[in-house]
């Protein structure tokens, strides 16, 4: 029997009210039907049920978030902590008062027989009720008598009579548990508080002092152009006063972060490959984006070594198997190259750049060398091998992607060298990264068997003779007298002729040997590097 | 269900209630007090079982039994056991008669013990051998003489009566007639109060003026009526498991029984137990048997069935009290 539930309620009679011959006609029509006090009781019961199980899982619900909270509340955590440790604590007390709750709604939980046997022992029933629910398809006389003496009785209970025993304790307990929670809101939070670090002291030297300042003049002396070696050099100097009162690390460091990416800004301004860059990297062709990252490349290295990735992006795999339909192989390979060729035409016409940039012009110059490619090897007036060429020998796509970007670069590169040569000497200075200036991000593709990483492979081209390293006529060696690159096939040609010529006495020859050699030595200079 | 059986069964049984208050309200013209008494004869008759009244002299019990017989319009009988009684003298005998011719011809002639209504007065005074002959009787409402077998009319009552306190020259009554007996009543002695109004009374008349209010076939009615009353299993179970509880010899019994008591009821007690409970509970206007109907007639029904052992006499328990705690004990399962 649950005891907790009181009922607050007179025993019924024991004598039945009436005689079972008065009633004769509601005897008879009650015969085999479940007598209407029992559900009515029944459900007065239910709902007091409910009410306590409300009851119990709010004021358990707000019990255990108040406990979890204090926990949370006064347990040292780092501060951006507290707020995820209380949403966990609500939502923890939460589920707890749910599950407590459900708990007890059912452990509350009659049989009908054993909520029949309450009722007999509230009511007085003398096993009445028990004993109609036992015999409910029963339809003999006894029965009948039963149930209608069980019906005047249970009418004469009223169910707001049935209450919850102790329901002021419930109440009591609820209202003390909400405020338990509500209390809450004025328990002082217990934070870590990260202790700061010291602060580390700065000064500038004046070693340092004196390299800012030699920085600035040989910026101001430099080939950079005139208003950016200006803002360039101000920069430095503004930097060297501003450091000369800075006392804590910190600030010096903001200081020179601050600098020298402004100045890295002012040099990207000098040209227009950065800002080519960053307009085509976001294109949707593969082969455009890759062109993007090929003009960032600030060396002939470098920018050789992307262009031969760009050239064997257009390998076809079928190529010099058994198998390898030639026909196919060209239309296949004449499709990709005139899709690259469109795609950098279309990224150039809607970038919105200065069509007059030299570096625009050859960037458009070689999409439209590609279209041309792409259709001579279509209609089969080239082969797929002049075309596309081997890591060993050039095809016409190298061609396309021509030097001449690169003389382009090189141009702009004497303003960047000078401009990113000065920020990367200060950040050297103060012990600070140096940023990547490449663009060395890569398309993932992928990669036939036996490929190799192009980034180990020789990034001098093939071709030429002779022992040791080998130069492709294509590559590029500077010429400081005329300040540029120039193409290693053209010197070599220029070489043989003069050694050649009978004009020349073997003086003058000697000489043409030493200028010649000072060339491949600036080239070993640069493999050195 | 039949409409017209219903009404029937209906009025019969809210006839059952005034039919036993009437036979109340006469015996109480005869029989002061002893309310108790009155109902727990009346529970056995329509039960259909023998009453065993135990009582000191003059407390009304022959008186109470002669009324009833009246009221029930019963052919009653009176057997006045006696240490020479013997026990052709009870049921009857074959005799020896001349015919109108002078033939002679044998013929049975019936004892007193063929009545409706008997009543064994001070039965523990007879020898076992007459005891026996009640005790046939008693159980088969039949009297075998020879090869002759003569049945009892129905409905057939015994209630016999015994000095507890005369205790010389009796034969204290076997088990197994004991047994037979549905009750066992003790006629106490009357309060003050019924003293003075049965001294008031018989100065007036000692007539018995109680007269006939139901007849045996109507007592048969009440019978069929009773049965039907509702019991449920577990109540059921409740009564089966008291009488139960009353063996020492079980495991399953109480610690109270297996301390105090000797041997412990028949199964007959708890035939008894429930057919008298759905009496009690129509008596009381129900059509369900209660846990308190068991509890009520326990009493009646096992204190001659079970004996007490000496650490009870010992210990001042008589066997009513012993059953009152084998009922504690057994309630607690319930």
């Amino acid at each position: 029997m649950d005891k907790e539930q009181e009922v607050l309620i007179e025993p019924v009679s024991e004598k039945p009210s009436s005689s079972p011959g008065e009633n004769m006609e509601k005897s008879i029509s009650s015969v085999g039907k479940r007598y209407v006090g029992f559900d009515r009781l029944k459900k007065k019961v239910t709902l007091n049920r409910i009410l306590k199980t409300v009851f119990v899982g709010l004021a358990s619900c707000y019990f255990v978030s108040a406990i979890l909270l204090l926990l949370a509340i006064r347990i040292p955590t780092p501060p951006e902590l507290k707020s995820p440790l209380i949403g966990v604590s609500i939502l923890l007390g939460m589920v707890i008062g749910g599950l407590v709750g459900v708990g007890v709604y059912f452990i509350q939980a009659k049989s009908d027989m054993g909520l029949a046997k309450k009722f007999d022992s509230d009511f007085a029933l003398k096993e009445g009720m028990q004993t109609s629910l036992e015999f409910s398809g029963d339809t003999s006389t006894m029965k009948v008598l039963l149930d209608e003496d069980l019906r005047v009785r249970a009418s004469k209970v009223d169910t707001k009579q049935i209450k919850i025993k102790k329901l002021p304790l419930y109440i009591v307990a609820l209202a003390l548990s909400a405020t338990m929670v509500i209390s809450m809101v004025f328990v002082p939070f217990n934070v870590i508080v990260k202790k700061p670090e010291p602060e580390t002291p700065f000064k500038l030297t004046e070693m340092q002092e004196a390299q800012l300042e030699a920085i600035a003049i040989r910026v101001e002396s430099s080939a950079m152009e005139q208003g950016a070696k200006e803002q360039v050099a101000s920069e430095v100097r503004a930097l060297k006063d501003a450091l000369k009162v800075t006392s804590l690390k910190s600030d010096a460091d903001q200081l020179i972060t601050l600098s020298t990416e402004k100045i890295d800004e002012i040099t990207r301004k000098t040209g227009t490959s950065y800002l080519i860059h960053d307009i085509l990297i976001e294109d949707d062709t593969a082969f455009t984006r890759e062109i993007a990252r090929l003009i960032t490349m600030l060396d002939w290295e470098k920018y050789s070594s992307k262009r031969e990735k760009i050239r064997a992006g257009f390998e076809h795999k079928e190529f010099g198997t058994e198998m390898a339909d030639i026909q196919k192989i060209n239309k296949e390979t004449a499709k990709k190259i005139s899709e690259a060729s469109s795609g950098l035409k279309s990224a150039l016409e809607v970038s919105g750049l200065d069509t007059a940039d030299p570096l625009y012009s050859e960037l458009s110059e070689c999409a439209i060398e590609l279209e041309l490619l792409a259709s001579d090897l279509e209609n089969g007036y080239i082969n797929y091998l002049n075309t596309v060429g081997s890591k060993e020998g050039n095809g016409q796509i190298i061609e396309a992607i021509s030097n001449d970007i690169f003389a382009q670069l090189d141009k702009q590169n004497q303003s960047y060298s000078v401009g990113f040569g000065a920020s990367d000497e200060i950040r050297k200075m103060f012990g600070m990264p140096i940023p990547q200036r490449e663009d060395n991000s890569s398309e993932e593709k992928p990669k036939d068997e036996g490929e190799t990483e192009d980034e180990d492979e020789d990034k001098k081209g093939d071709g030429g003779y002779g022992e040791g390293d080998v130069f492709g006529s294509n590559d590029l060696i500077y010429d400081k007298d005329k300040n540029a690159h120039i193409k290693y096939g053209e010197v070599i040609d220029i070489y043989y002729q003069l050694m050649g010529s009978e004009n020349y006495t073997d003086e003058e020859k000697q000489v043409i040997q030493e200028y010649f050699e000072t060339l491949f030595r600036g080239l070993e200079e640069e493999k050195g590097e | 269900m039949n409409n017209i059986n219903v009404n029937k069964d209906l009025e019969k049984v809210s006839m059952f209630s005034e039919k036993v208050a009437k036979i109340k309200n006469e015996l109480k013209k005869d029989v002061v007090g002893q309310g108790e008494i009155i109902d727990g004869v009346i529970i056995a008759i329509v039960a259909g079982g023998n009453v065993l009244l135990e009582g000191v002299p003059g407390v009304g019990k022959t008186r109470l039994v002669r009324s009833l017989g009246r009221v029930l319009s019963l052919p009653f009988s009176r057997i006045q056991f006696t240490p020479d009684l013997m026990p052709s003298d009870v049921t009857g005998a074959n005799v020896v008669e001349k015919d109108e011719n002078g033939k002679l011809n044998t013929s049975f002639r019936k004892g007193p013990i063929f009545a409706n209504l008997v009543l064994a007065d001070e039965i523990n005074r007879a020898t076992p051998k007459t005891q026996s002959a009640m005790l046939e009787v008693m159980q088969e409402h039949k009297v075998t003489v020879g090869n002759d077998v003569h049945k009892i009319n129905e409905p057939f009552f015994v209630l016999a009566t015994e000095n507890p306190i005369e205790q010389d020259g009796t034969y204290p009554l076997p088990e197994a007639q004991m047994d037979r007996f549905m009750f066992k009543l003790i006629v106490n002695f009357p309060s003050d109060e019924d003293l003075i109004d049965i001294v008031k009374m018989t100065q007036k008349t000692m007539d018995e003026t109680a007269s006939a209010v139901i007849n045996g076939e109507e007592i048969l009615e009440m019978r069929r009526l009773a049965s039907e009353v509702l019991i449920t299993d577990e109540i059921l179970a409740y009564a089966i498991r008291l009488v139960s509880n009353t063996h020492p010899e079980l495991s399953k019994s109480c610690p109270v029984t297996k301390k105090y008591v000797k041997y412990g009821a028949s199964p007959r007690a708890a035939q008894a137990l429930v057919t008298c409970a759905k009496v009690k509970a129509l008596m009381d206007g129900r059509y369900n048997v209660a846990y308190d109907d068991i509890d009520a007639l326990a009493f009646p029904v096992l204190r001659h069935r079970m004996k007490v052992n000496f650490t009870a006499v010992n210990d001042k328990l008589g066997v009513d009290d012993v059953i009152s705690m084998i009922i504690k004990e057994t309630k607690k399962v319930r």
